[in-house]
């Protein structure tokens, strides 16, 4: 008995997102766990805690059973308030990076998609002059003279978090893309898109379907890596007096107010707030590396 | 009585680890190479040829795991040896020459420094001679240019002085030495490479895909297949009389076998999955597979001058029909 | 050369504009600032009409560009100084803080990168990842806070926390005024090196060349060195021409922090008081400094790469 097989298009391997039977490394899971501890004080942390606008103690106590750590120059309490922030700064990043997302993604797997020819040229050089402004100053003074007010874009009134927020995400816009377009232009080579497109697929399929997908892991690392750093330029806005202005409490504002303490000996005003930037930065770092790693040894 | 061979390689393995576990690359080779002899090794892309020969210069990654009952060069055992027991013996011992000229060269640093690299201080006029000898005399004296200044044949000569002439190894390894340059270039640089055989006597692994260039340089060939050494015979004895159903198939697919107009045969199928399954790793596509290949891998065995792993070798080509075999 | 000055042109040309137009959409009128707030309309008028803000806006956008174009950047509204003499009092010191920064932690980062990439997987390796991982990671503007905090309350004397010693007056005392400000600064630098170096080092491992250098039996300092580490060397200095920019940002965190009267303060201080020519002023010297570093360290690039530099000759 003879066996001829013939020749099928093989569709995929594609990269599956969640890995299974790996076993994950210990950085990994100290990265969720302090995502986790950042994001439930953010959500849950406002909840519970007392009004972080009023005095409920005396002004620069320490930590205490009543105040977990401790109370502002005013005997507010700094939890309440480290937990208001929190959430000021979670909801400025996972919508700074969302937005960027959103325009990133299509432009870069549509730059790699037609890489070398004019649609590629015209995005690559716009997220390149970007990329050479130093955006961190620029959105510096665009809060400052622009100010506390919103100011607004035809009939949409952006608020000073708004602003923070579009700042944060034209910056990361251009890295997405640039990831996403490097992804695309390897994912284009490899033999099932050819197969596919072989098939008669067309061409907007073949990007939305397969493309979308297998581009994703890359840019999911980024992401990580992108809430990291606009968990830290929001805090910095702040902590300069630009950010989110009083009365919300914000974690840079809060190190802000408390530098000018620190010499009456209240160092948990200076340090708690950091430790949740801390937290959240090297969590979003860990977690960015994990996911590397994990889609890394995925595709081979 | 027997001479003690150059090089002589025994039941060797290499097991990649993988996130799917563990996934063999090359399974049971075994051959043997005299001085003065040109030993080929074809078989198509992920075949585990050039997997033999890191093997073989010990130079795998970190996540390959290598096992054989033997493999000895000059006598001594390679798989035994330390890791600066091994650099004595690379590029003194055993040359290789890459696959890729362009890329084998740091592209940061002039030639003249790398050449002091691996030839110490030796005097100009000594380069000099050495270059002559590969051909390079032009080449003299742009050695203070960098590798990207250089043409791929011109790299590719300058890497066979370095690996085969200067520091006079006995044993080469030719990884590909000539799949990235132009067909004249590959002649010259063929042809190279066996008169440095004649002037000093090297035994030569010589890795190709091509079977027109293996038979163009070797005494004896190894086809391989899914990591295997499916038949291995001297050279004429193998595009004579192939026996193994995939040397056959192979030697069907040369364009240099047609004649003008007429449809080349290709390999049904693919590789991919051949390790999947138990029994003989070509019997999906095999023409000739009957239950048995499917169920039991074939031992190599030894017919007319070649050795061959399948049930079902014929004796001469086209003399066996399968179906008789079997009964 | 020549396209990559017209891109830095452009981009500086947008900067401009957008600052420009910006603080005309700003609410409130600088003439407040020069004859305060309880001014009479008529009195506001007339600076408006002095300092030229009744014309329409297009024709202050032109006169502005072709004033900045011939080099006059106008005076300081808070000091009355000409603003390009308030840069240049304060531009050496953001420039020595950033390089004082980098000299001291690039060499440290890569010491630190190759020996973690030559012994891999150790102990020593853990750490340096470690190290370097916590660095990128820990806000500056908050580690400089704990640092003030700990050498102004706890160590007092040992390190100036706050403030600026001039080089002149007291050389020793102006060292020891930039070294927390320099520590603090380019803390993220080693990391980010350090790490691009390491993975750089470790994936040359695959490289054709590592390759054969081993398979010509090269000693392993060798390869480590003048094959691993040398082309390392080119993806670095690319990470840390990037580095160099986010840097400048930093300085204007570090400097408000440990009170350095830098450009980073100047751009603080400047939009605080809605000093509108000075801000302009500053945000445009921070753009060309930012634009300025990474052409140097282009050029650093082309020196590392051979192909490159050929390439600079040729044109």
């Amino acid at each position: 008995m003879t066996t001829i097989t013939s020749t099928r298009v093989r569709v995929g391997p594609r990269r599956r997102l969640v890995v299974k039977g790996r076993h994950v490394k210990g950085m990994t899971v100290i990265g969720v766990a302090l995502v986790s501890c950042y994001l439930l004080l953010a959500i849950f942390g406002p909840m519970f805690t007392v009004d972080p606008l009023q005095r409920t103690g005396d002004p620069l106590a320490g930590p205490s059973a009543a105040h977990w750590f401790g109370t502002d120059h005013l005997g507010r309490d700094l939890f309440s308030r480290v937990a208001a922030g929190a959430r000021v700064s979670v909801l400025v990043a996972v919508i700074s990076v969302g937005i960027g997302l959103v325009f990133a993604l299509p432009l870069g797997v549509c730059a790699g998609y037609f890489a070398g020819r004019w649609p590629d040229e015209l995005i690559m050089r716009v997220f390149e002059a970007i990329q050479t402004v130093p955006l961190f100053v620029f959105a510096m003074v665009v809060l400052g003279i622009t100010g506390v007010s919103s100011f607004h874009l035809g009939p949409i009134e952006v608020s000073a978090a708004g602003k923070i927020i579009l700042l944060i995400a034209i910056a990361a816009t251009p890295y997405f893309a640039r990831v996403a377009r490097a992804a695309t232009l390897a994912e284009i080579q490899e033999d099932y898109i050819s197969a596919l497109r072989l098939l008669g697929v067309s061409r907007r399929r073949v990007i939305m379907d397969e493309l979308m997908v297998n581009v994703l892991p890359p840019v999911i690392v980024q992401s990580c890596l992108w809430m990291a750093v606009a968990v830290f330029a929001e805090g910095a806005l702040g902590f300069l007096g630009v950010g989110v202005q009083p009365p919300t409490p914000t974690l840079g504002g809060v190190i802000a107010d408390a530098t000018r303490y620190m010499m009456a000996g209240a160092w948990w005003y200076c340090v708690m707030p950091g430790l949740v930037l801390l937290v959240a930065t090297v969590g979003f770092g860990l977690l960015g590396d994990g996911a590397n790693d994990l889609l890394d040894r995925g595709e081979r | 009585m027997t001479t003690e061979p150059l090089l002589s390689v025994r039941d060797l393995d290499v097991l990649f680890d993988t996130a799917r576990g563990r996934v063999p690359a090359v399974r049971g080779v075994s051959f043997e190479l005299a001085a003065g002899e040109v030993f080929g090794l074809v078989g198509e892309s992920g075949s585990g040829k050039s997997t033999v020969l890191s093997a073989i210069m010990r130079l795998l990654p970190g996540v390959a795991v290598a096992n054989a009952s033997q493999m000895n060069f000059q006598g001594s055992d390679l798989m035994s040896m330390s890791a600066g027991q091994l650099r004595g013996i690379r590029g003194t011992g055993i040359g290789l020459i890459p696959q890729r000229p362009m890329t084998s060269l740091s592209p940061v640093t002039p030639l003249r420094k790398q050449l002091r690299w691996f030839l110490g201080d030796m005097p100009q006029s000594e380069i000099v001679d050495l270059l002559d000898q590969v051909g390079l005399r032009a080449v003299a004296e742009r050695l203070d240019g960098y590798p990207f200044e250089f043409s791929g044949g011109q790299l590719q000569r300058l890497l066979i002085m370095l690996a085969a002439l200067a520091r006079r190894p006995s044993l080469l390894l030719a990884d590909e030495p000539t799949t990235t340059l132009d067909a004249t270039v590959q002649a010259q640089v063929l042809r190279l490479i066996l008169d440095l055989r004649d002037r000093l006597g090297l035994g030569v692994v010589f890795v190709s895909h091509d079977l027109g260039v293996i038979a163009q340089v070797c005494d004896r060939v190894g086809v391989m297949y899914a990591g295997r050494l499916v038949e291995a015979a001297p050279i004429g004895e193998l595009f004579d009389n192939p026996r193994h159903p995939y040397t056959q198939a192979l030697l069907r697919a040369l364009p240099s076998r047609y004649k003008r107009g007429e449809r080349i045969k290709v390999i049904e199928g693919t590789a991919a999955g051949a390790n999947r399954l138990p029994g003989c790793a070509f019997a999906p596509r095999c023409p000739r597979a009957e239950a048995m290949c499917r169920e039991q891998e074939p031992e190599t065995r030894s017919v007319g001058g070649a050795l061959v792993r399948c049930h079902f070798p014929e004796d001469a080509a086209g003399a066996n029909k399968p179906k008789e075999a079997a009964a | 050369m020549l396209r990559r000055a017209a891109a830095m042109a452009v981009v500086l040309l947008i900067v401009l504009t957008l600052v420009f137009f910006l603080m005309r959409m700003a609410p409130g009128s600088p003439a407040y600032l020069i004859v305060g707030a309880d001014a009479s309309p008529a009195e506001i008028a007339s600076v408006e009409r002095e300092l030229g803000l009744d014309k329409p806006l297009m024709v202050q956008y032109a006169t502005e560009l072709g004033r900045i174009l011939t080099g006059d950047l106008g005076e300081s509204i808070f000091t009355g100084d000409t603003v390009s003499h308030e840069l240049m009092l304060r531009l050496p010191i953001t420039l020595e803080l950033t390089m004082v920064s980098l000299l001291f932690w690039i060499p440290l980062a890569l010491i630190a990168g190759r020996v973690a990439a030559a012994r891999r997987d150790t102990p020593l390796d853990a750490t340096v990842r470690i190290i370097g991982n916590l660095s990128i990671a820990v806000p500056s503007f908050w580690l400089g806070a704990l640092l003030v905090l700990l050498f102004g309350l706890y160590l007092p004397g040992v390190l100036p926390s706050s403030g600026w010693v001039g080089l002149a007056e007291d050389p020793m005392g102006h060292l020891r005024s930039l070294v927390l400000p320099a520590f603090v600064l380019g803390l993220g630098t080693f990391g980010v090196t350090a790490n691009t170096l390491r993975v750089s080092m470790i994936e040359s491992v695959r490289t054709d060349y590592v390759r054969f250098g081993h398979a010509m039996g090269l000693p392993e300092r060798r390869i480590n060195r003048s094959l691993a580490f040398r082309n390392s060397l080119l993806p670095t200095t690319a990470v840390v021409g990037q580095l160099v920019g986010v840097m400048l940002s930093g300085s204007v965190l570090i400097e408000n922090l440990f009170n350095l009267p830098g450009m980073g303060r100047l751009l603080v201080d400047s939009i605080r008081r809605q000093d509108y020519p000075l801000a302009v002023g500053a945000t445009l010297s921070l753009a060309v400094f930012f634009l300025l570093a990474n052409l140097i360290v282009d050029i650093l690039y082309a020196a590392l790469n051979p192909r490159v530099r050929q390439k600079f000759a040729g044109t």
